[in-house]
């Protein structure tokens, strides 16, 4: 098992004559481990809440097995992560939905998502999935972004949007797939044909 | 990299040939080229000799099947050489941003860009053939070569789920959507039936349209940047958007400018900051038109109307169709004041749940009355009255919405009514609150502002 530790902001630990800073360990869907503050975890409501459910002392954290996070593989959780301690403490944003929403893309953010679209969309359902409104906020713009200015054929490369006839051909292939009658149908059919049968009636 | 190319040869010689399909001055490609892919990788003469093979048709010289017509197929049909040009790409994305942080070390990145790697995909497209490759496939391997694996032979599992902008849940879908602005989502719509009943079942939220009509020219501007002109031309119309003139053969200029108008208001998501009509035209046809346009069967959510022009009427036909109570402000600029139209527009629900009203060009002639359900007015009068002061500290003084009102006067004001109202302190306190009223009398100015303790 690799374990993964986010990158931390330096803090002179000796200035701040408070309590040993509080680390939670998560594992991903394909076992990586990452070690994670209490303050970057905060980013994430869902995260957060099930760490306060649980209670865990400093202890526990060392001697019981890591927190699984099912959905999410490693790659993805390392980005969700960094971006968490790159913005632990910082306010999560309301959005009442009264005004256009202003959101400006950080330096770090941008880099962090200079990925490829693939990787994009996990971090954006990962964002989704653990409720992290900032960095959903600024990879849903990022996506916003890559729109501006194409043409609706240059929509389709970038996001791989199928076209109606391909939306129709998936979502009858999808019901066919469900349907098990009319899968027995068409090998009935395909055994006629194989037989020497004109007519399947 | 240098190390990579040298243990590369045939990598090295596809991307030589990339490049020599870009067709730009050798001497310039060399030195590009070095500063690409390594300073030691291969000679003056050698990239010259292999330039001169390419351009007889001759790829490999040991291969005796005779001249390639189109050298791009050696690209096209081999995937491994397609992966060594977007290495060469990712290598020079790197070199660029490299370059960029040297000369504006303070400056953002490149992936601040809206999506430079779609463009760096283009222009790959251009080189070699518009459909050797979908952009997800290119994007992989260009991010892959970007962070250092560098192996062209690496097999991707395609078995693996992978995320795609349909997979995502509505709500991400709808953040996504709301930072579009109204042309980028119309070309969205136009992807798929599926994705435009999405778009057009998201809020939008657009800060300024601005409809200009005057004798010879109609505008519709979306913000400082974009903005559709429609010229007339005889009986004819020209429009012109992005420097691209279309004549559009009898039809008016305004109609036409209506109609293109009216295609982005009937979105009923749509959700307007400020809306902004200016006319210097005093056609009826023209405000006949315009009402017509503005048919709906939604109110407009307009959160600020700004009128300009010759006639009055503009506002009574335009008010009607905001969507009461989302008005804020109301703001008019015009030097014909008209009567009757006022009349009407007093008595809708738009005018009376508005809270903010500012009149320039003419004279308020109405009963001020109307006006004092307002937060914050600010108008031109002909004089003032000691039944208007009377009026307005009864009605104004006993509000609790009201904050300011600002009126400028034709003749000077008589100051002896104002200090048989008011005294002579011209502080008054507002009636159960701690607030009070700030009175400015000058000669031809007079203000009363609502003030905290």
């Amino acid at each position: 098992m690799s374990v993964e530790n986010a990158p931390v902001v330096d803090v002179d630990e000796a200035a701040i004559p408070v309590e040993k800073k509080m680390y939670y360990r998560f594992e991903s869907n394909d076992k990586k481990e990452f070690r994670v503050s209490e303050l970057a975890i905060q980013q994430s409501e869902t995260l957060n809440r099930l760490v306060e459910a649980m209670g865990y002392t400093s202890e526990d954290v060392e001697n019981k097995p890591a927190i699984a996070i099912e959905n999410i593989d490693g790659k993805t959780l390392k980005l969700v992560f960094q971006w968490c301690e790159h913005h632990k403490g910082e306010a999560i944003p309301v959005d009442d939905g009264s005004v256009p929403k202003i959101v400006e893309i950080p330096e770090f953010d941008a880099k962090l998502m200079d990925i490829d679209n693939g990787l994009l969309f996990k971090l954006i359902w990962a964002a989704d999935y653990l409720n992290i409104v900032q960095l959903l906020n600024v990879s849903c713009k990022k996506v916003a972004n890559m729109a501006q200015g194409k043409t609706p054929a240059q929509l389709r490369r970038v996001y791989l949007l199928p076209s109606d006839e391909e939306d129709e051909a998936a979502k009858r292939a999808a019901q066919e797939a469900q349907d098990p009658r009319a899968r027995e149908v068409e090998e009935e059919f395909e055994e006629r044909k194989r037989q020497g049968g004109n007519s399947f009636f | 990299m240098s190390e990579f190319f040298k243990s590369n040869p045939m990598a090295l010689r596809h991307c030589l040939l990339y490049k020599f399909l870009q067709k730009n001055a050798i001497e310039q490609v060399y030195s590009v080229f070095c500063m690409v892919i390594g300073y030691d990788v291969i000679k003056k003469e050698d990239f010259y000799s292999y330039s001169n093979q390419f351009d007889r048709g001759v790829f490999d010289i040991n291969d005796d099947r005779g001249s390639i017509t189109d050298m791009r197929d050696v690209l096209r049909s081999d995937k491994y050489a397609l992966r060594a040009c977007i290495l060469y790409e990712s290598l020079k994305y790197e070199l660029t941003e490299r370059v960029y942080k040297t000369l504006w070390p303070k400056s953002n990145s490149l992936a601040h860009k809206s999506n430079p790697i779609f463009s760096i995909y283009n222009y790959f497209c251009k080189v070699i053939g518009d459909d050797v490759m979908d952009y997800r496939e290119f994007e992989f391997w260009f991010y892959r070569f970007l962070n250092g694996d560098f192996d062209l032979n690496y097999v991707r599992d395609k078995d693996k789920k992978t995320y795609e902008l349909m997979d995502m849940p509505v709500v991400v879908m709808k953040n996504i959507v709301e930072y579009l602005d109204i042309f980028d989502r119309m070309k969205l719509a136009k992807t798929s039936q599926s994705l435009q009943t999405f778009v057009e079942d998201t809020k939008l939220l657009h800060h300024t349209l601005k409809l200009n009509i005057s004798p010879y020219m109609a505008t519709i501007s979306f913000s400082s940047s974009v903005c559709i002109k429609y010229i007339r031309e005889g009986k004819d119309c020209v429009k012109n958007y992005k420097k691209r003139e279309t004549l559009i053969q009898n039809v008016s200029y305004w109609k036409q400018a209506f109609l293109d108008f009216k295609h982005f208001l009937k979105n009923p998501k749509l959700h307007l900051n400020t809306f902004f009509i200016e006319s210097d035209v005093d056609n009826e046809n023209v405000f006949d038109d315009l009402e017509d346009t503005l048919k709906f069967t939604h109110f407009l959510s307009v959160k600020n109307v700004f009128l300009v022009g010759h006639s009055w009427e503009l506002l009574a036909k335009i008010l009607p169709v905001l969507k009461p109570g989302y008005l804020k402000t109301i703001n008019i600029d015009s030097h014909n004041p008209n009567v009757d139209s006022m009349e009407k527009v007093f008595e809708t629900k738009q005018w009376k749940q508005a809270k903010y009203f500012k009149m320039d060009g003419a004279c308020f002639i109405w009963p001020l009355r109307n006006l004092y359900h307002f937060k914050e007015v600010t108008i031109r009068l002909e004089k003032l009255s000691l039944e208007d002061v009377r009026e307005m500290k009864e009605v104004l003084f006993n509000s609790s919405d009201f904050e300011k009102c600002s009126m400028a006067f034709s003749r000077e004001i008589d100051m002896s009514v104002c200090e048989q109202e008011f005294g002579n302190l011209y502080h008054s306190p507002a009636p159960n609150s701690t607030d009070y009223f700030k009175i400015k009398v000058e000669d031809h100015h007079f203000e009363v502002t609502r003030r905290k303790r």
